[in-house]
């Protein structure tokens, strides 16, 4: 048997009154005196045995009826099965625990504890609960249970906020996903948030939880909040060595419900502050600070903007990180230098290297056939281009130039000759040519895979639409890589590592002669990486923010630590890193230091709110019933049981047949 | 009528300090509202004939006046004997016991004057015992009014005493009746009945006229108690826990059996025995009286 409200059991302490005021009156009474207590002292010995049972069977009964009333308030229920139904229907309960950096605001993660807490204690029997706390990316802490104390040990063992985004989307799915398997039909997703506005982009592809799924929302953010914030910072990745000082662009927001107008900008270069500018808010939404530095010196500096006047510390610092890098000399060996620029790779390949205002590179031109080792001096890169043959002398001159740390990019064309290529070159270049690709008339060749993760290609965009008329086969060397390929699935493009240095070589030409491939947006981004990647240049971006996943370049994927020095793990196989705090990390490999700058998503810092009612309708799947309170829940489960059984009924009914059998006693008991 | 019986109620006599006066309210009282009476309708002393009224005793009726006149008159004597009257009162603790109209003792006290007062009048000797467990005070029976003085100040000092021992008081005032005379035993008898009883049968043995006027206060006829209570006796102090509603039937039947044993036991020995309720009015003990005096005691 269990009692729906037993609080009403401490009633049963009623049925002690009748004994109470029974011995109460037993022990003071009057004391009268009579003129004689011969004739009392006459009275029958079994008369007063007989009042006494009487007395004591109406204080048996008056308690009895006490007793029953009190069990009768307390509504109880008989079916031992009912016991697992008392707290309503079952659930399947997955709460969405908001983790995300604007909830270490204020005192919102101490209030999602409390609401935690309370959401575990109010766990029925058969519940079942299981945890996901979410930033930008949901991650299952519990899996469904219904152990309390598991539960309780495991859930509230975690006080702390991440610096994560917030994303509802993935929390979600999560969840729904997590309830496919769940032991009961009632399922319920909570989300226990602060309901930033910046969590939720209304639409999802049209994606809805389940039919069924119920979704409950509790709000622990704060009604008022006044933030300073960093929004963005302008700082360019790669700064060409001699360049004019470098421009860094804050822009500072109030992002409360309670404006905050003043504050001062702090700005610091390698932990030592160069600047501090006040800014005011009064009349602009934001304001937009510009902080100029020479950064001179070739490597890697990494900044810091730091904010005073709020108490919301988290945002108010945000750092970045800017490589200095010396420009890129090339030297191009031009097979066919041609008065008709369209037909000339040193025309397009120059055009493409050297055109922009502020390139990186610095392109110096040579006929094949006065190259010599003078010029190979001041050169990063060579790039040979549809040349024909060359002198043993000037082979060896690359050779030497490619073991000592240079890089050579090779280029076919219509000049080069299949016998004495493969002689010139063995051994050298990263593989022999063939033949020529033999393609019918009006037919082509496009560029159809090629090695994404490699650092030519992880920058730029996957279209290559290029067509070639002519190529030639490629045999790649053992040790070369096939980094692109055409539709025939013949190499396009092979490197290999040769000393200190490396050589690219790619099997078509780079005028209009075989293609069209200069005209295309990828073949000036193509030229430029795989120079900086023949240098050994790193086109590793330097600013990230929280939950982005950091591909890190091979080269330097030694060791990687924070700002104290601390030695991060991260995946060597892939290699990736995923930060979880903002700041400024190290990689250092071979002698070569290098950073780069983690910040937290402006979006956290901006505290507008969310309706919860757009949430619900653009999450609850079509045809799902509005949850009910688990009160109501249980008040309507209790209700059909109660009706069922109607055993308050047989109570009452026994406690006035008690009340008349009291009455009929006691009318015939003296007091 | 309404108006004599009034001042013969006992809370209305209560209200008299004066004993005297009391007595003689009590006793004009009682003897004006006589005359109305057809059962009360003629005086110790002879004097005249009066018409028969319906109710008189046809052995007072004087046949030759009736062969004469044709009408029934009533032959009047005059007494000429000289009774003397002893009054004992019982002043023992338990006479103390009073709920309504005060207690039996003052209910006595006030008889015991009306009788005395009353047997003044008459022109008849009157003495007075008060005892407990031993005779307190003992006046002979004297006809004088100064006499009647004496008993009455005698009683206005009485209290309650000990407990009740009847037969000793009564053997002593055995040995003092040298005459006969009227014995008028004022007393709850809560004492042993048997004995007391069996002493007043000597006295009466001896030709003495014996009343016995039956005190108990209306809570102890009736026992109007409702609440647990311990009850304790006023003699003995011994003390009794019970609920009343619970023994009242018994304590009823008990007392019914005492006061019924009681008055068969005066009865058969020829001893007049008045049960008298102190609640109400004092005229049916001297109604009692007036009857035995009238039967020629």
């Amino acid at each position: 048997m269990v009692f729906v409200a037993p609080l009403f059991l401490l009633g049963l302490i009623t049925a002690l009154l009748p004994l109470l005021i029974h011995l109460i009156r037993r022990e003071k009474p009057p004391k009268v005196a009579f003129s004689s207590i011969r004739f009392l002292q006459k009275t029958s010995r079994k008369l007063i045995l007989f009042q006494n049972i009487q007395q004591w069977l109406l204080l048996v009964l008056r308690s009895l009826l006490f007793l029953l009333l009190a069990i009768a308030f307390a509504r109880p229920l008989l079916d031992s099965s009912v016991a697992e139904f008392i707290d309503g229907i079952p659930e399947s309960h997955v709460v969405l625990f908001d983790r995300s950096m604007s909830m270490s605001y204020g005192d919102a993660t101490a209030r999602a504890n409390t609401e935690m807490s309370a959401i575990l204690a109010n766990l029925g029997a058969a519940d079942e609960l299981a945890l996901v706390e979410f930033g930008e990316a949901p991650l299952r802490v519990v899996d469904f249970s219904s152990d309390r104390a598991l539960l309780e040990a495991r859930i509230l063992a975690n006080n702390e906020t991440s610096y994560q985004g917030t994303n509802y989307w993935p929390a979600f799915k999560l969840a729904d996903q997590l309830l496919e398997d769940a032991a009961h039909e009632n399922k319920v997703i909570t989300l226990i948030s602060d309901f930033q506005s910046g969590a939720f982009a209304e639409e999802e592809n049209g994606w809805r939880a389940k039919v069924g799924v119920n979704i409950r929302f509790i709000d622990v953010g704060d009604e008022e909040v006044s933030n300073l914030a960093i929004m963005d910072i302008r700082a360019p990745d790669f700064v060409l060595e001699g360049e004019a000082p470098t421009s860094i662009l804050v822009r500072i927001r109030s992002t409360g419900t309670v404006p905050i107008t003043t504050g001062i900008a702090s700005f610091k270069i390698n932990g030592q502050v160069k600047e501090r500018m006040p800014f005011d808010l009064e009349e602009r939404s934001e304001a937009v600070l510009e902080f100029q530095h020479d950064l001179s010196e070739p490597g890697t500096f990494f900044g810091e903007i730091s904010l005073s006047g709020d108490e919301f510390l988290t945002d108010n610092e945000k750092e970045f990180s800017v490589l200095v890098s010396p420009r890129i000399n090339v030297l191009v060996l031009n097979g066919e230098p041609s008065k008709n620029w369209y037909d000339d790779e040193g025309h397009w390949f120059g055009l493409a290297v050297d055109a922009a205002g502020q390139s990186p590179f610095s392109v110096s031109e040579v006929p094949s056939v006065n190259f010599d080792d003078s010029n190979l001096d001041t050169v990063d890169v060579v790039g040979i281009l549809n040349v024909d043959e060359l002198e043993p002398s000037q082979i060896n001159s690359l050779v030497n130039f490619v073991e000592n740390g240079g890089g050579v990019f090779l280029a076919l064309g219509d000049r080069t000759l299949l016998d004495s290529f493969n002689d010139n070159f063995s051994g050298f270049l990263p593989g022999t040519i063939r033949s020529r690709g033999k393609l019918a008339l009006g037919d082509y060749r496009v560029l159809a895979d090629y090695d994404r993760r490699h650092p030519i290609f992880s920058n730029l965009d996957s279209d290559w639409p290029a067509k070639f008329d002519a190529y030639w086969s490629l045999d790649p060397s053992e040790d070369a890589e096939v980094l692109m390929q055409f539709d025939s699935a013949e190499p396009a493009l092979l490197a290999a590592k040769r000393g200190d240095g490396l050589t690219l070589m790619f099997a078509t030409s780079m005028d209009l002669e075989w293609g069209d491939f200069p005209l295309q947006n990828s073949y000036l981004p193509f030229i430029h990486e795989s120079l900086r990647f023949l240098n050994g240049a790193s086109n590793f971006p330097l600013n990230y923010e929280i939950g982005d996943s950091i591909l890190l370049p091979s080269e330097y994927s030694n060791r990687l630590t924070n700002v104290d020095g601390t030695e991060l793990e991260y995946d060597r196989d892939i290699p990736s890193f995923t930060p979880t705090k903002p700041g400024t990390y190290f990689l250092d490999a071979n002698d070569k230091l290098n950073s780069f700058s983690v910040k937290t998503s402006a979006t956290e810092s901006i505290f507008k709110r969310i309706d919860t009612s757009v949430i619900y309708d653009s999450v609850v799947g079509q045809g799902t019933m509005p949850p009910l309170a688990r009160e109501v829940s249980t008040e309507r489960l209790i209700e059909e049981r109660e009706n069922a059984q109607q055993i308050w009924w047989w109570i009452l009914l026994a406690s006035t047949m008690l009340f008349f059998a009291e009455l009929f006693i006691a009318n015939r008991t003296y007091r | 009528m309404s108006e004599s019986l009034n001042f013969l109620d006992p809370s209305v006599l209560s209200g008299l300090d004066n004993l005297e006066l009391r007595a003689r309210v009590v006793v004009e009282g009682f003897l004006s509202g006589l005359h109305k009476s057809p059962k009360r309708g003629f005086s110790v002393e002879f004097n005249d004939y009066r018409h028969y009224q319906r109710g008189d005793d046809l052995r007072h009726v004087d046949w030759k006046l009736y062969g004469r006149t044709d009408k029934l008159f009533i032959k009047q004597y005059e007494d000429e004997t000289n009774v003397r009257a002893t009054i004992v009162l019982d002043t023992s603790a338990s006479m103390a016991f009073g709920s309504e109209s005060g207690s039996k003792l003052t209910y006595g006290i006030t008889l015991a004057s009306a009788l005395a007062y009353f047997v003044t009048r008459q022109r008849d000797a009157v003495g007075l015992v008060t005892f407990d467990d031993r005779v307190l005070e003992f006046l002979p029976p004297q006809s004088r009014q100064p006499h009647l003085m004496r008993i009455l100040r005698t009683l206005s000092a009485v209290t309650p005493g000990a407990a009740t021992d009847a037969t000793k008081p009564l053997g002593d005032l055995a040995a003092t009746l040298n005459k006969r005379s009227m014995v008028i035993f004022i007393s709850d008898l809560l004492d042993d009945e048997e004995r007391v009883i069996s002493t007043l049968r000597n006295l009466r043995a001896m030709g003495n006229d014996v009343i016995v006027l039956h005190l108990l206060d209306n809570a102890e006829l009736h026992f109007p108690f409702n609440d647990s209570s311990e009850f304790i006796d006023m003699e003995t102090s011994e003390s009794y826990l019970a609920n009343p509603n619970a023994i009242r039937g018994a304590y009823l039947d008990n007392l019914n059996a005492f006061l019924s044993d009681c008055k068969k036991k005066c009865q058969r020995s020829d001893i007049d025995y008045c049960l008298l309720n102190t609640s109400e009015p004092l005229d049916s003990a001297l109604s009692t009286y007036m009857a035995r005096r009238a039967k020629g005691g």
